[in-house]
């Protein structure tokens, strides 16, 4: 007996492009039927976004394009002559980046820049120019508190909807230069922007909103327009975008859902409504990823209730919304619904109750710089992130560069054909992609009973796994006298560079969730590859311990597999322990916690006890879902 | 040169000389800024367009500024002269978002258009295209078939079975996570995808052979390139329009850059506005 049916359409191996091409472009000279990863960044920000431009951050769309190509930048503090401080650069450049800048307040931003024009001389702009940590605050609040524009904006916010659809086109503008339309098919960029949406003074509903193509709409439909219900802005995109504008297509990512007051896996139509199954299926179209991981922390999953996997204790941050962090007393502690892996579970109850699971998302990460630096997720030279962060306009703020609870954040990672805005799209849509903490491992993982259990000595097991099964973010269907699914998974460390070479890997573990027949949801997570292997890092000096694996690989059959109910699968794989960027600078700056003197300005984070001085980087696929039949 | 005053004397004379030649090229008019003001190059460029009457004679302007006031009289059929001429007097110019950007435009436009007036020689093409070689040419490429081995010594076992033909050889190795076949890709490319030390490897193979074993960020490979495709410096023919726009491109960048340093001066006012 066999798992029957792949509900998607890879039953059969991958066949010449399997999507539409709705562009005007040369092919490309390299395509690889069975796929290839692309590593890329989809949250961006530039110097047209509010909070990162009244942190000094003159980063443009264009620059940021070219930052993630492989050329140097320069970031704030600026001197009085206009040079700049410091300057970054990724070691390895990005295949494709989404510049997201926020869409709420960018024709504000532009006008309060812009002298001459109306608003330039309000008492808003002159804030923010005068005094941007200010105008970061009052302009973030005045957004938050109804979708009020200010008074300059004029009649129905005229002028600041001009402004913002001059800005609007120039990212457009930007995106298209940026991308390779050529045989060589080295970068591809994709409109688009974030929503920002906020409740309840800092409770996190934000989302990524990502084009097909050039064709969108004519202005970036921010909250302003739709209040903070995703519904609104589903709706709004459809209108605009699906409907209004013949042969765009859009899908929008969530993130930060460890910042939602344990709001983001809840009601998208009502603030503490049910889900019904309209929502559940609008929900499973437009949003087929989650932004795992980024900037400020993680959102896979955290400890407690029936999660026992010691390995949810990674960059967590001790608050459940942004209230928390500026106003310690609107933040609650974390809760284990604002993570995704409780919503994977939660979303398998609702597909059961509804017949639709509004919660069946693939996962990614991303950096959500503020620095306009896509890509620059690597522990060893983090400079805070600007937005957020402690970096200043005119200064270099001594000590940490940024909130020891902040990071330098994650990449995506999308298994296509061929780098074409096309072919990344289509992979996005059917969640065949993978988030990773900031290192570059590579991954693949295939479902399905039929899987042989010799693949991992199998060196055609990539096309055995499309031939015989689903990738990750592929769905299954089982009968009631379905055979259990063999998972396989195969790994490659992130070979790093000659400067930084990339870390061993540690193990593999595959996550399942399931629904009992009571309607409980349960979680298993198994070490199938790779295990406990002694490695550590010297937090005195960030020197590495033992060794691990360049390669791991494993098809594991869960024998406790039950056809009857709804499962999911995810693989997570685990580096060895390196040091955390903050305490590479402990380290560099000499701190010995033992020896008060040592304890320089801005470095008390350092001897804090709740400082993680190591990280353990690692991946995690999409889900490979199971449902009865 | 060591006095003070010797220096400031002669800074002086040269800022005097500089502000009068200026006063040749550029509009004149009484300051508009008071001396020392951060002022944003935008806003320079505006104010010139206007010291030099852009926003009475420029169409699109009239256009606007005679359709803002058109609007707010509610009132229909007064010619565009006077309707401009009103406007002017009211100066909506000074507060319409739409005027500004055009009047910036145009005259950042034209300071780079007087930058790009002079049509480059083909010897300066060819010093352009020297200065800035890496642009215009292609890495060195290889394409090749790998098969992955997690050992030296089972690199090493399988030479005896490995074929003439590499792509009848794909089923001899291990599986890695991506295509045994190898695009055509640049020492860079594959060093992001096999590590820093295989590169060097692979580009010394000659094509149409296995290679020995090879060490990668992985493991052990057994090599056959198919194709090495030499850098290539590419032709000024092929490129020369490409070449002369970047030039001409770099000439108008370097003209506003000058103009706009040449106000800040006439105007006396800080280097940098600090925001753009």
């Amino acid at each position: 007996m066999t798992l029957l049916g792949v509900a998607g359409a890879h039953a059969q191996a991958a066949p010449a492009r399997p999507y539409a091409l709705t562009e005007q472009r040369e092919p490309c000279a390299a395509y690889e039927p069975l796929r290839a990863p692309f590593f890329g960044d989809t949250h961006v920000h530039t110097a047209y976004s509010q909070d990162a431009s009244t942190q000094s951050t003159r980063t443009t769309p264009r620059d940021a394009y070219r930052f993630a190509r492989g050329d140097a930048l320069a970031i704030q503090p600026w001197r009085s002559d206009g040079s700049s401080m410091r300057s970054v650069r990724i070691d390895r450049p990005l295949d494709f980046t989404v510049v997201t800048d926020h869409a709420e307040q960018i024709g504000e931003v532009h006008i309060c820049k812009t002298p001459g024009t109306p608003g330039h001389d309000s008492l808003v702009c002159r804030l923010y120019r005068s005094w941007p940590r200010a105008a970061f605050f009052v302009m973030n609040a005045a957004y938050s508190a109804g979708g009020e524009r200010f008074g300059f904006c004029g009649e129905n916010g005229a002028a600041c909807l001009e402004a913002a659809q001059h800005v609007w086109r120039d990212t457009q503008a930007a995106a298209e230069e940026a991308y390779d339309r050529s045989a060589g098919c080295r970068f591809t960029s994709f409109v688009g922007y974030e929503w920002t949406a906020g409740v309840d003074a800092g409770k996190n509903l934000h989302r990524n909103v990502i084009f097909r193509n050039a064709l969108v709409p004519k202005l970036p439909l921010s909250t302003m327009e739709t209040g903070p219900n995703a519904m609104a802005l589903w709706d709004a995109l459809a209108r605009e975008c699906t409907a209004g504008t013949p042969g765009c297509e859009v899908l929008t990512i969530p993130h930060n859902s460890n910042l939602d007051g344990g709001l983001m896996f809840a009601s998208a139509r009502s603030l503490g409504g049910a889900v019904d199954a309209q929502e559940a299926r609008m929900r499973a179209f437009w949003e087929p990823l989650v932004e795992v991981m980024q900037h400020k922390g993680d959102s896979e999953c955290l400890l407690g209730g029936d999660t026992t996997d010691e390995a949810c204790g990674f960059e967590k941050l001790p608050y459940d919304n942004f209230g928390g962090r500026y106003m310690g007393f609107r933040g609650n502690p974390p809760q284990r619904g604002q993570y995704a892996r409780e919503a994977l579970k939660r979303g398998l109850a609702h597909d059961a109750a509804l017949g639709a699971n509004p919660f069946r998302f693939g996962l990614i990460a991303s950096t959500d710089t503020h620095l306009g630096t896509p890509g620059l997720a690597s522990e060893a030279a983090f400079p805070g992130h600007g937005g957020a962060g402690a970096a200043d306009a005119t200064t270099l703020p001594p000590g940490l560069p940024d909130a020891v609870e902040f990071g330098p954040g994650g990449l995506a990672v999308v298994w296509a054909e061929e780098n074409t805005r096309d072919a990344l799209f289509a992979a996005m849509r059917r969640r065949e992609v993978y988030g990773t903490s900031g290192t570059r491992p590579v991954v693949r993982f295939f479902g399905g009973a039929d899987l042989p259990e010799s693949l991992c000595s199998d060196s055609e097991l990539v096309a055995q796994g499309y031939a015989h099964g689903v990738p990750m973010g592929g769905e299954l269907r089982a009968s009631a006298s379905s055979d259990a699914p063999r998972l396989a998974v195969l790994a490659t460390k992130d070979p790093g560079t000659r400067a930084e070479p990339g870390s061993d890997l540690q193990r593999i573990q595959i996550v399942k969730g399931w629904l009992d027949a009571n309607g409980a949801t349960h979680e298993r997570v198994v070490d199938v590859a790779g295990g406990e292997n002694g490695a550590s890092v010297d937090s005195a000096t960030c020197e590495p311990r033992g060794a691990g694996h360049a390669r791991l690989c494993a098809v594991w059959r869960d024998d406790d597999f039950d056809p009857r109910e709804r499962a999911f699968y995810y693989a997570r794989v685990l580096e060895n322990p390196t040091c955390r960027w903050s305490q590479r600078v402990c380290v560099a700056k000499r701190v010995d916690c033992a020896k008060p003197a040592t304890i320089g300005d801005g470095l008390e984070a350092c001897c804090a006890p709740e400082h993680p001085r190591v990280i353990q980087e690692r991946a995690w696929t999409s889900p490979i879902w199971v449902s009865p039949e | 040169m060591k006095r003070p005053l010797v220096r400031f004397v002669l800074l002086g004379a040269a800022l005097f000389a500089l502000d009068r030649t200026l006063g040749a090229q550029l509009a004149s008019e009484p300051p508009p800024f008071a001396p020392g003001s951060l002022v944003s190059d935008d806003e320079l460029l505006y104010r010139e367009a206007t010291l030099r009457g852009w926003h009475e004679s420029d169409a699109v302007v009239r256009r606007r500024l005679a359709m803002n006031l058109a609007f707010a009289e509610g009132e229909r059929g007064r010619d565009e002269d006077a309707l401009v001429r009103d406007a002017l007097a009211l100066g909506m110019h000074e507060s319409d978002v739409v005027v500004q950007r055009r009047l910036v435009q145009k005259m950042r436009l034209a300071f780079a258009q007087s930058g790009r007036a002079q049509e480059p020689s083909e010897a300066e093409l060819a010093a352009f295209l020297a200065a800035h070689r890496a642009r215009w040419t292609e890495a060195p490429r290889v394409r090749a078939t790998q098969l992955y081995f997690t050992t030296r010594a089972r690199a090493e076992a399988v030479g005896a079975q490995l074929p003439r033909d590499a792509s009848a050889a794909l089923g001899l190795g291990e599986p890695l996570p991506f295509a045994a076949q190898l695009p055509s890709l640049s020492h860079a490319e594959l060093a992001r995808q096999l590590g820093a030390a295989f590169p060097d490897a692979a580009f010394a193979l000659a094509p149409g052979a296995w290679s020995a074993p090879i060490e990668s960020a992985y493991g052990w490979h057994r090599v056959f390139v198919h194709e090495r495709t030499p850098a290539r410096e590419t032709p000024l023919a092929t490129v020369r329009s490409e070449v002369r726009e970047a030039l001409l491109a770099e000439r108008g960048d370097a003209a506003v850059r000058s103009a706009l340093a040449q106000l800040r001066v006439r105007w006396r006012l800080a280097p940098d506005a600090g925001y753009e």
